[in-house]
């Protein structure tokens, strides 16, 4: 599996399989777990492994791994802009007072008690 | 090794070799695909705030869409960004022959996704899942399912329009291979096609699990 002199920077296709496997691996177990009981924690779990599998495509088949310093600061700033919105919105959330699940086609919007009618 | 590549045919004459061209498009792409992040990301964050407000709703919601096909889809699109890596290391080593056949077999893999989602959305139709005056849906969160449909199609359809667009990407990167553009030395064009169909693909490795797969364990 040589690729000449270039090899660092860019991974041999032994690699490249790896990770292909490894992909479809680990859709087969986000799929596995989402018919587990696993209470409050399916979501993070499935979030979980879907951080993993875009890592994979990010580092390995999108050449992250291989490029500048550069390039990696600004592919982590727009996930970091993406995390403090997130964040931010979450907290926001979290500070209000429980709801019950209203339906949203009731007149009012979802966070606002519904006008009492006629 | 600078002499060389300084009459290259690729190199455009605002660079100093072909090196610093690449490490210049290849960072020119990575900011375009930070916006992109930032706007699928409105999306991601309205269905993490209408998710967190109607749990129930979305999980009853979610049991109508087919994990089987959404699985089978997540395959067949990681298949897609497999193809496509093969056609980047072809372009690497020189190899056109190659790069057509990936991008070819890209291509094919992208048709049968987007196959698949078209046959979804036509069932949805028919169910009257489609948000609007026809919209039906047993059980009392009517609204609530409404608005989880209507995140559906708007991400699963902003992903298929990013899929069409990867598709005139390709017909580019295809024709470009056939005039001989790309050499050992440059095939800077056909490693950014191959960013752009990653992101794409991650896209859809997170509308997977967070559309299709919620409260699957019925507990």
């Amino acid at each position: 599996m040589s690729d000449g002199p270039e090899s660092s920077h860019h991974p041999s296709l032994g690699v490249y399989s790896a990770v292909f496997v490894a992909l479809l691996a680990l859709t087969g177990v986000t799929v596995a777990v989402a018919y587990v009981d696993l209470g409050a924690w399916a979501g993070p779990v499935a979030l979980a492994i879907a951080c993993l599998k875009a890592s994979l495509v990010i580092f390995f088949f999108m050449h992250l791994k291989y490029e500048s310093r550069l390039i990696g600061l600004y592919a982590a700033s727009g996930f970091a802009m993406l995390l403090v919105m997130f964040v931010f919105t979450l907290v926001e959330m979290r500070s209000r007072p429980p709801q019950p699940e209203p339906d949203p086609l009731a007149p009012a919007g979802p966070l606002e008690p519904p006008p009492p009618s006629p | 090794m600078a002499s060389s590549s300084e009459h290259h045919p690729a190199l455009h004459h605002h660079f100093d070799d072909l090196e610093q061209q690449k490490a210049s498009v290849t960072l020119g792409m990575w900011v375009f695909l930070v916006t992109e992040i930032m706007f699928f990301g409105g999306l991601f964050l309205a269905y993490l705030v209408y998710r967190a407000s109607y749990p129930q709703a979305f999980a009853a919601a979610s049991h109508h869409l087919d994990a089987t096909l959404g699985a089978v889809n997540t395959a067949v699109l990681i298949g897609s960004s497999f193809t496509m890596v093969l056609a980047v290391d072809a372009a690497h080593k020189g190899k056109r022959g190659a790069i057509t056949l990936f991008v070819v077999l890209t291509m094919v893999l992208g048709a049968v996704f987007l196959g698949v989602k078209a046959f979804e959305y036509h069932h949805k139709w028919v169910e009257h899942l489609v948000p609007g005056p026809s919209f039906a849906f047993e059980g009392a969160a009517v609204g609530s399912a409404q608005i989880f449909f209507l995140l559906y199609f708007a991400m699963t359809g902003l992903h298929a329009l990013h899929m069409v667009i990867g598709f005139g990407v390709m017909m580019a990167i295809l024709i470009w291979n056939k005039q001989g553009r790309f050499t050992k030395e440059y095939a800077a064009q056909v490693h950014l096609a191959g960013l752009y169909w990653h992101f794409v693909d991650i896209v859809w490795i997170f509308l997977f699990p967070l559309l299709y797969l919620i409260d699957r364990s019925g507990g």
